[in-house]
């Protein structure tokens, strides 16, 4: 019994031992140390805590910097939000004109891009693209496909615009132009489509570079798509890849290419 | 009665419909793309109604979900629970529908059917009730008497009192007047006649009662004779309606038969009557003027002048100091809100009606100060106010921050162009099916149409387009010779020689005095023959209410169709902007007899080089007419013109 009543307190005198020993150690290595090394020991300090704070900040940039989005570019009435509804929510909508973006994700496996639909009326288009376009990876451009020849100019304009600009140029790589609404009888052909945006965009690049300049401080921001002295086409325009596909935004069945070339981008 | 009701999100999906048989879906969602167009995205969501054809259209904006509710019904029916009925549908499908809203499942379906009809039902026996209900006179506290002091309805001198009645009595006159002329216009000239006797007379007897009842200090005495003479008038004006009445109603055409063949007869008045002179009453109590009580103080005195029995003694001693009273109330708020102030940062707060409307008088103020028309910034903060209602803002964004950055984002989308502005472009299309483009200057007088018209030519032909001027200002002296001077100019700096000797600019001119529309149709005509590719029409200044001016311009525009008119305005105009645009558009449309007559389709700002950063006249000339700033002149030489950038304007008028 003594035994017993004995060892309970030998164990903690042995624990108070090593605690006591503990103290005791770090107690001489505090007495032994002098005040530089105090310092160094601070600064040290100080600089770890610093690096780790600047890898979680670049690797949180990184990841947000990072082009995860499709942008769905296009006219008023060309089908954009029926054509995101479709992708992404596999339904059919009635739609109005859109006041707003707006985003969903569009899964393809592991990966996903965020896909953004930017209303197409003149005057919110540009502020909202520019607000997304620096997440932007690819680029859809939907084109009404009936109403073509009388809105040429307009879908000349706004794609050059979209093309032109500096953060699309450095870090978009591929360019869809669907042309929707193929079950309409007045749909021209994907190739008549982009020979007609060839046409005007080759004329649209000469009144562009006379354009007046701005009243702001802001310079004219037209650079010169294509290559100089001969017509403009859309193969001139690498490393940027410009496609063209027909598509029917309404009903599921035809929207197979842009799928792929979702799947693709991805 | 509702033809159409939509909630819609503002990325453009239609969440739930209630459709009427009759109406096809089509044209409703037509009718609501242009709503959105008009009203949304031009800023004008302050304004009620909107009518697209024969649809009247009505919104409202949900800021917290970001939905819009629209309501469609035919113009014709003025229904009055539509407002109110808006608010309670947003109620009510915000309550049912929270979570998915919230979440931004929008792509379930919203099953809202069985409430949307019960609450237009409650809403329609609600307009029914009130419909019903007969109208009841006012009370006595309703009305505008009992608002008055008894002292302000004292007579002063008698005048106070018969003279509203004169002008109800000339009412009656000119009613009658019309009447007359309604029944029989051969006699019109003898009504007219008869009814100014009549009124001469009437003006007599006023004068009568006028000097019978003078006394000003006796109260009851005056009330009491006046009370009398009322009667009195109002039962001779009421015999001699009578004798007009029944006059007319037997024999019409006997007095018309009496007064074609005795006109001169009937000028005289019905029997001799004793003239009444001036000064009225021959008693001489009713000519004594002078104060009856003998109390000269009292006389003195202003009937409404009520002494106020509490300020006396409140003055005395030394003057005190001046209260500083805004300064307490800023304390108070600022002391109370020590953790307010954590509270704004942290959470989401909801904007009220109370929060917004401090800061957005003071933006309007702001605006004001940059000289955007005043009503033009009211009605610009009311559209502002209207998408800040109920809008949740997030962490570490102040009420203040919001609201600025709401109103920035709205002036960038009032300036920025509705359509594409591409005048290159567009004259090369214009080239290429044959014709010359035409552009046409108008604007009231000073504002720099010839010469911001010389700058626009110096730019086109420095693109290799060849320029014909139409002198259509024939009325100014020297404006011929301007553009002459001017043509000359340009082409001394483009010679035919560097252009294949064609030359580059020319002037149509036929002299002083002659018709200006007839002058620009020959120029069009002139150009097409020799190939040039752009006419410029400068028309003479014209003040916005000179109407033979607005209607010849009016003629102009409407005989040689432009394919541009420009307004051409200067940037220091102030309130007036709104005035001209306003007039202008509506003399081009008034006076045009095409079923969709042409307005203005764009401005050019000129002077911008005088303002600093007054800018505001950008804002006033574009929410008016919702057409864009085309060109922008910015001195007097040839180079001084730019085109607009939204930002910068912005930058400088919310800076």
């Amino acid at each position: 019994m003594a035994d017993t009543v004995k060892e309970p307190v030998m164990r903690e005198e042995i624990r108070m031992k090593k605690r006591i020993s503990i103290k005791e150690t770090i107690n001489n290595m505090i007495s032994n140390l002098t005040e530089e090394d105090l310092m160094v020991i601070q600064v040290v300090v100080a600089v770890f805590i610093g690096l780790v704070t600047l890898v979680l900040l670049l690797r949180l940039l990184r990841s947000s910097s990072k082009r995860q989005a499709v942008l769905l570019l296009g006219l008023c009435e060309s089908g954009k939000t029926q054509l995101f509804s479709q992708l992404c929510h596999d339904t059919d909508v009635i739609s109005v004109t859109s006041i707003k973006e707006s985003s969903a994700q569009y899964t393809v496996g592991k990966k996903s891009l965020t896909v953004y639909d930017i209303p197409g009326h003149e005057r919110i288009r540009y502020t909202l693209f520019d607000k997304v376009k620096k997440l932007a990876r690819g680029i859809i451009f939907v084109v009404d496909s009936s109403s073509i020849q009388k809105d040429v100019r307009d879908v000349a304009e706004f794609l050059y615009t979209a093309l032109c600009d500096g953060v699309v140029q450095s870090g978009v790589r591929r360019v869809l132009v669907v042309c929707n609404k193929q079950d309409l009888t007045l749909a021209r052909a994907a190739p008549l489509i982009q020979k007609t945006l060839e046409k005007e965009m080759n004329l649209l690049r000469e009144t562009r570079a006379s354009q007046l300049q701005s009243v702001g401080e802001g310079g004219n921001n037209n650079n010169y798509l294509g290559r100089q002295g001969q017509d403009f086409e859309f193969s001139h325009l690498r490393p940027i890849k410009v496609e063209f596909v027909e598509a029917v935004a309404k009903g599921n069945d035809k929207l197979g290419p842009i799928t792929n070339w979702l799947n693709q981008l991805a | 009665m509702l033809d159409f009701f939509a909630v819609i999100t503002k990325g453009g999906l239609v969440l739930w419909y209630f459709q009427d048989a009759a109406q096809q879906l089509k044209t409703s969602i037509d009718a609501i793309n242009a709503l959105i167009r008009n009203v949304v995205l031009q800023e004008r969501g302050g304004e009620n109604i909107f009518s697209h054809g024969s649809l009247a259209l009505k919104q409202h904006l949900d800021n917290e979900f970001d939905l819009l509710f629209v309501a469609v019904y035919q113009n014709i029916l003025q229904l009055s629970y539509v407002d109110k009925f808006l608010l309670d549908i947003q109620r009510e499908f915000t309550n049912c529908f929270r979570e998915q809203l919230r979440q931004g499942f929008y792509y379930e379906s919203f099953d809202f059917g069985a409430e949307y009809k019960r609450i237009l039902k409650q809403a329609e026996s609600l307009t029914k009730i009130i419909k019903a209900e007969p109208r009841k006179p006012r009370t006595f506290e309703e009305s505008e008497k009992s608002k008055k002091t008894v002292n302000s309805m004292i007579k002063h001198r008698g005048g106070d009192q018969v003279q509203p009645k004169k002008p109800s009595k000339k009412k009656e006159g000119k009613s009658k007047k019309q009447e007359c002329n309604n029944n029989s216009k051969g006699s019109q000239v003898e009504e007219v006649g008869e009814e100014d006797d009549e009124e001469e007379e009437r003006e007599n007897e006023d004068l009568v009662v006028n000097g019978s009842a003078v006394e000003e200090n006796k109260e009851e005495d005056v009330t009491a004779l006046d009370n009398n003479d009322e009667n009195e008038l109002d039962e001779e004006t009421l015999r001699k309606n009578r004798e007009k009445m029944f006059g007319k109603r037997s024999t019409p055409k006997a007095a018309k038969i009496n007064s074609t063949k005795s006109p001169k007869p009937t000028k005289v008045k019905k029997g001799k009557e004793g003239t009444v002179w001036d000064l009225g009453g021959k008693d001489s109590t009713s000519l004594d003027y002078s104060s009856k009580s003998g109390d000269s103080t009292r006389s003195s005195l202003r009937p409404d002048f009520l002494p106020d029995q509490s300020q006396i003694g409140t003055l005395s001693g030394n003057v005190r100091d001046m209260d500083m009273t805004k300064d307490e109330s800023k304390k108070k708020a600022s002391s109370g809100g020590m953790f307010s102030m954590f509270r704004g940062l942290v959470g989401g707060k909801t904007l009220t009606e109370a929060d917004v409307t401090p800061v957005l008088d003071k933006l309007k103020d702001h605006l004001i100060g940059k000289n955007v028309a005043s009503d033009i910034a009211g009605k610009l903060t009311n559209s502002v106010g209207e998408q800040l209602k109920g809008k949740v803002i997030g962490t570490f964004e102040g009420v203040t921050s919001t609201v600025r950055k709401t109103l920035t984002n709205s002036l960038v989308k009032l300036l920025t162009p509705g359509r594409r502005l591409d005048i290159l472009r567009d004259v090369m299309e214009a080239k290429n099916s044959g014709r010359p483009y035409t552009m046409a200057f108008c604007g009231v007088n000073g504002v720099g149409k010839s010469t911001n018209l010389a700058k626009i030519t110096f730019w086109l032909i420095e693109n290799n387009l060849r320029v014909m001027i139409a002198a259509c200002d024939t009325f100014r002296a020297g404006a011929v010779e301007q553009l002459r001077t001017h043509t000359h100019h340009l082409n001394a700096l483009h010679p035919p020689e560097k252009h294949h000797g064609n030359d580059m600019v020319h002037l149509f001119e036929q002299g002083y005095g002659k018709d200006a529309a007839g002058i620009a149709r020959h120029a069009i005509d002139y150009a097409r023959k020799n190939n040039y590719d752009v006419v410029l029409i400068d028309t003479a200044g014209r003040m916005q209410d000179n109407e033979p001016l607005m209607r010849a311009l009016a003629k102009l525009i409407m005989v040689n169709e432009p394919d541009l008119t420009l307004f051409v305005g200067e940037a220091l105009v102030g309130n007036e902007a709104v005035d001209q645009l306003v007039k202008f558009n509506r003399a081009l449309a008034d006076h045009s007899t095409s079923a969709k007559p042409q307005k203005i389709d764009g401005i050019l700002l000129t002077k911008f080089d005088t303002i600093d950063d007054k800018v505001g006249a950008a804002i006033s000339m574009t929410y008016i007419t919702g057409q864009p700033i085309v060109f922008i002149g910015t001195g007097q030489t040839y180079t001084d013109l730019r085109r607009l950038d939204a930002e910068a304007v912005v930058n400088a008028l919310m800076s």
